[in-house]
């Protein structure tokens, strides 16, 4: 069977960015294997949890980036959540007793910078605000299972991250007004 | 001491601008002065429009339209308002393009492209405008994916939707990551206009429609007439039924027709014989047109006494039996069945199910007894009942999964579709029928064709578009074993329809 071609040549790249992706995902599966496996075998603190959620945070931040909603804000919120887990397991399975203080801060920083990120470029920005608002919401649910589940003594790092939280929340309702409601509207829709 | 003259380079347009008389300078300068007070986007994104259409001032006028006529072509009142009204719509996404968003990945998106082929080269400059001009009329397609809690939603994005020069392969990837990214994508080669879908926007229905009021405009503006009849009118008001979920609606109507609904009917099966080549890293890796001869296509079906869905379907039965080495198994095609048909609707969004047509490989022979069989199973599976039934399943799904997060459900539907939708069938035909334009269009388009982005296991999926007396089969491939077009085209010879058959080169690493 012989055809007449009617597409232009196309260039490779992409299938070649594919290849290398496929190679990077199977290394990452087999080096966490391996540090599973190796973890068990000599025995010792679960520091594998650790090593194995970093090449997670590698890969979902760098190797697979989101194909929705890819922008400054959800990308800067995924980054702190995935670090936050990481500082919580690194003070679980290797040194603990500081999370308590480090967590919060960090949040409460990115909080700032978030809204710095948000209020500078709002016409835009505030298409992008769902990241914000459940962080916000586990912000707060973070600090519900600390002093209610956990029944811990209150520290200042987590009043502040509170504050920011509320702060920041207020902020998107004034600055947005109804169309706060008509965002919440589109993004918790069930239909 | 020596003073450096900067020279001032001056463009195209004004060097034309600048030739022209005084009576004639004000009126372009009133135009643009208009356009721009039409156009309240970003400065970057509006200096660009007002430059897409001082392009298109130029072509006219240099290919002889007199400066009047041609700012009449270019009206700015086929704005409407659509530029200069801040975005607030949005659109939640109808019970067939849910899934879409949730499987896809890097490596696998649900795309599918309409082209029209015209009997002179594309004039990009005069396309850019036709497009700028329809995009209003169809709103749900002016959007950009976002997402929500629950499910991902349309979000509609005021912008310039720019066309672009063909150079990936056919049904590539779009980037739908970044704010206000655009889900579709206006493509032109040589004498070629396509239009490329997210599946989350449309079917091939509402595609066909976009399509045809895009070349119906481009048309006007290259100075052709019509009455426009069967082609939506860009300068119209959209109707909220164009945008509506009509699963929900015939989901209604079919509940008292339906004795016992059951989950997953129609949805769930055995996993199907696939096509025996290695799968390629680019999915499609080629693309194949086999041009056939309508009237041929269907004087065969019609002394058979089948339709002519039926007769191609058992041809790519027979052609997927010899693709295969496998002895045993089921050759299952999946086959799209537009509910329109049942449920008389204007939406412009997916409103079609499918039902998958199944053979035993040792039951597929070549000759009248079988094609009588895929008639018969096809009639069946593509009843209102059977339709029904995979409605109110899908309906079912869709409910039960609403209040799970999005987060947990695209883990969930992204495994369970590249695990159960596309290995429980080995290929699949959507026909999209006979495409009619007004005889003033028809005479400067030469075909069209329809071609079905990549799958996850299967080697090959078909589709099928007839305009005029070419009837064109379309195969994407992700393989780059060719037994399968090799057989299919030896069985349509055989009958004696010799294919003229076009396609792209093997793009593979």
């Amino acid at each position: 069977m012989t055809f007449k071609e009617v597409y232009p040549h196309v260039h490779n790249k992409r299938s070649i960015r594919q290849f290398f992706m496929t190679i990077c995902k199977w290394l990452f599966i087999f080096a966490s294997i391996t540090c599973a496996l190796f973890n068990i075998f000599i025995g010792g603190k679960a520091w594998s949890v650790v090593a194995i959620w970093s090449m997670w945070l590698v890969w979902d931040q760098l190797l697979n980036p989101d194909m929705v909603e890819y922008n400054r804000i959800s990308q800067i919120i995924k980054l702190v959540i995935n670090s936050c887990i990481l500082l919580i397991l690194t003070d679980n399975f290797l040194a603990s007793g500081w999370a308590a203080q480090v967590v919060p801060i960090i949040c409460s920083s990115s909080m700032g910078l978030v809204a710095v990120l948000l209020f500078t470029d709002f016409k835009t920005q505030q298409r992008n605000l769902l990241p914000l608002i459940l962080f916000c919401f586990e912000c707060l649910i973070a600090i519900a299972v600390y002093y209610i589940w956990l029944r811990t003594q209150i520290n200042l790092a987590m009043v502040i991250m509170g504050l920011c939280t509320f702060g920041l929340l207020m902020a998107c309702f004034i600055r947005l007004g109804g169309e706060f409601i008509e965002e919440f509207k589109k993004r918790f829709s069930v239909k | 001491m020596k003073k450096k003259n900067k020279e001032v380079e001056i463009s195209p347009f004004e060097e034309f601008y600048f030739s022209l008389e005084n009576d004639e300078g004000i009126l372009v300068k009133e135009y643009l002065d208009s356009l721009r007070a039409h156009i309240l986007l970003p400065k970057e994104e509006r200096d660009e429009m007002v430059h897409d259409f001082e392009k298109a001032i130029l072509f006219l006028c240099n290919t002889g339209v007199p400066l009047k006529e041609s700012l009449e072509r270019l009206a700015i009142s086929n704005l409407g308002g659509f530029y200069s009204r801040p975005p607030v719509n949005w659109f939640s996404l109808d019970d067939s393009a849910k899934i879409y968003p949730l499987s896809m990945d890097a490596e696998q998106m649900a795309i599918f492209r309409q082209s029209v082929y015209l009997k002179a080269d594309v004039v990009p400059d005069i396309l850019q405008i036709a497009l700028t001009f329809t995009i209003k009329r169809f709103p749900s397609f002016a959007t950009t994916v976002k997402k929500g809690f629950f499910w991902h939603y349309l979000d509609t994005s005021k912008r310039r939707y720019g066309i672009e020069s063909e150079t990936g392969i056919p049904c590539m990837q779009l980037n739908i990551a970044y704010s206000s990214s655009q889900t579709f994508r206006v493509i032109w080669y040589k004498n070629r206009i396509s239009v490329e879908f997210f599946h989350i926007l449309t079917d091939g229905t509402g595609a066909l429609a976009f399509l045809k009021a895009l070349i119906a405009q481009y048309l006007t503006l290259l100075g052709v007439k019509s009455s426009n009849e069967g082609i939506v009118d860009i300068n119209e008001r959209p109707e909220a039924e164009e945008v509506e979920n009509a699963y929900s609606r015939a989901s209604h109507i079919a509940k008292n027709e339906i004795e016992k609904p059951k989950m997953f009917s129609g949805i769930m099966d055995k996993p199907a014989t696939q096509m025996s080549g290695k799968l390629s890293f680019m999915r499609p890796c080629q693309v194949f047109h086999f041009n056939l001869d309508a009237k041929k296509v269907k004087d065969i079906a019609k002394l058979n006494k089948v339709t002519v869905t039926s007769y191609i379907l058992s041809r790519l039965l027979i052609a997927g039996k010899s693709a295969t080495d496998d002895l045993e198994g089921d050759i299952s095609l999946q086959v799209p069945i537009n509910m329109r048909q049942f449920y008389p609707s204007r939406t412009f969004k997916n409103f079609v199910l499918y039902c998958g047509i199944r053979f035993p490989i040792g039951e597929i022979r070549n000759d009248a007894i079988f094609l009588q069989k895929v008639s018969k199973q096809l009639s069946e599976k593509s009843s209102i009942e059977e339709m029904n039934r995979m409605l109110s399943s899908t309906r079912g799904i869709v409910k039960a999964m609403q209040y799970v997060p999005l987060s947990l459900k695209s883990k969930v539907a992204g495994f369970c579709y590249g695990f159960l939708g596309d290995r429980i069938f080995s290929n699949m035909l959507s026909n999209i029928g006979v495409v009619r334009m007004p005889p003033e269009y028809s005479k400067y388009i030469d075909k069209m064709d329809f071609v079905l982005g990549s799958t996850i296991t299967n080697r090959a999926s078909c589709a099928m578009i007839t305009f005029g007396n070419t009837t064109t089969l379309s195969i994407s491939k992700q393989t780059s074993d060719p037994s399968f077009e090799d057989a299919l085209y030896a069985l349509f010879c055989s009958d004696g329809i010799i294919p003229s058959v076009e396609g792209s080169k093997l793009n593979d690493i």
